[in-house]
């Protein structure tokens, strides 16, 4: 585990790099936006984490992101639209510790869209 | 029908790897509409079989445009399933096709804003505090544009392929003898379709499709069964061979015609497992080219389909009217001219797994 100081434009907030680890599952309406999925202010690759089923995403064997993990918890962001009844859930381990909030389930909203944009512990 | 029972079992297997992605076509298994997954269905009140290869995994992932193609293939037997369970003759009919299609999202600003959020976060590996606040602000435009605007998409494609049908037809008049009446035609024809999908989430999917098509009169002729015996006599004794022939009656004749599809979707949750999608009024205008001696007709039909969000299988309905207003003559009573049907329906992935879409 790295623990680390921000630089000089970060006015001494602190936080954590920790290693992430995910997987993502979506009806097969679903579309995430291209570079729509982030966590911990890294961008999660979802071309190269599509498995087999296009509808599953994950990270695989070793592979992990590293992400800043704040005083509030992990930022997630995923953007995404579907249909009606539509959904993708998502599971976050951070260093191999699964969160709290697992699973995030996010529903298609009445646009279409089914969109998650915060802390997470 | 061994064919059948082969391609029956090879969908069955295949559904191993289902995941619904469901649309409601018409009877003969068509639809203006692009499935976004590759699927195989079976129809069980027309035994048709259809299935699709396509890159659609990409579609996971929206982009400003993208290019969609595919192949599909379908088979059935004309005369439906009961027929073959009769222990009646197979009349195989089939269809192949491929397709490419352009697809564009709506989300054009939300994404070119998702890019700019990537390439600063790619720029600030130490995830200061500047860039943290630079990708918060990004973030709250997308929300602002996104609770605006709905999802939407534009796919237009081109599908072009062949179809055939193998038969027996009946001609009474110009055989030498009563085996040779039964000719054996193999129909070979075409069609080329230029189509427009266009999706307004969460709910709706339009499509439209103009087709220019190679096609026969099959429909309009009769399948009779007839039993064709021969005796041999020798010293007082007679020895008889019967054999049991399937074969169509009538006029046959192939021709050139343009075909309209309309589809309107409706995607709806009707539990938290439980998901329908109504094709609400599909349309199939059929307009001849030879028009004196074959008719228009106009089609309309409604189905609706019923699947698990997570599930393999989906099951549902359809109502048909093969002839609106009545262009064939056929009865005047409106009812007559409603079929309906059942539809069991696999959705698979892919079963190419992911080399097929790199």
């Amino acid at each position: 585990m790295k623990f680390f100081k921000l630089s000089l434009a970060a006015k001494g907030k602190t936080g954590k790099i920790v290693a992430v680890t995910y997987s993502l599952k979506k009806s097969s309406n679903v579309t995430f936006l291209e570079n729509g999925f982030s966590i911990g202010y890294t961008n999660i690759d979802l071309s190269h984490d599509q498995d087999s089923s296009p509808d599953n995403f994950s990270t695989k064997g070793s592979q992990h992101y590293l992400c800043l993990l704040e005083e509030g918890g992990l930022q997630v962001t995923l953007y995404a639209g579907g249909l009606s009844g539509d959904f993708w859930a998502l599971d976050i381990q951070a260093d191999g510790v699964p969160l709290t909030s697992n699973t995030i389930r996010v529903y298609t909203d009445t646009r279409g869209n089914l969109d998650y944009n915060k802390l997470t512990k | 029908m061994k064919t059948l029972y082969l391609l029956l079992l090879f969908s069955i297997v295949l559904s191993v790897r289902a995941g619904a992605q469901i649309i409601a076509e018409d009877s003969r298994g068509e639809s203006s509409i692009l499935t976004k997954n590759a699927n195989v269905s079976f129809n069980l009140n027309e035994a048709a079989l259809s299935a699709s290869w396509n890159n659609f995994r990409k579609l996971a992932i929206e982009k400003p445009s993208q290019i969609v193609w595919g192949l599909s293939a379908s088979g059935n037997n004309r005369e439906g399933i009961a027929d073959l369970f009769n222990g009646g003759k197979l009349t195989p009919q089939s269809k192949v096709g491929v397709f490419i299609g352009l697809r564009k999202s709506y989300q054009t600003t939300v994404l070119e804003l998702l890019k700019r959020i990537k390439e600063i976060q790619d720029a600030n590996p130490d995830k200061n505090e500047k860039a943290q606040n630079a990708v918060r602000l990004l973030n709250q435009q997308i929300e602002e544009n996104r609770s605006t605007r709905h999802t939407q998409s534009l796919t237009t494609y081109i599908n072009a392929g062949l179809n055939a049908d193998n038969f027996r037809l009946y001609k009474p008049e110009d055989a030498p003898s009563l085996s040779q009446r039964f000719e054996k035609v193999n129909f070979r024809g075409g069609f080329a379709d230029i189509g427009l999908n266009y999706e307004y989430a969460p709910s709706w999917v339009f499509g439209i499709a103009l087709g220019y098509e190679r096609y026969n009169n099959l429909d309009s002729l009769a399948l009779t069964s007839y039993t064709l015996k021969n005796t041999t006599t020798m010293n007082n004794s007679e020895l008889t061979t019967e054999a049991k022939l399937s074969a169509y009656q009538g006029s046959y004749m192939a021709y050139n015609r343009v075909n309209i599809k309309t589809d309107a979707l409706y995607y709806g949750r009707v539990s938290d497992d439980y998901r329908l999608v109504w094709n609400t009024l599909y349309t199939r205008i059929i307009l001849p080219l030879q028009e004196k001696e074959i008719n228009k007709v106009f089609q309309a039909g409604t189905a609706i389909n019923f699947y698990k969000s997570e599930g393999k299988f989906a099951g549902g309905l359809y109502l048909q009217s093969n002839d609106v207003f009545n262009s064939l003559h056929s009865t005047d009573q409106f009812h007559e001219r409603l079929s309906f049907g059942i539809v069991a329906k696999y959705s698979f992935s892919s079963i190419m797994s992911r080399d097929f879409a790199k």
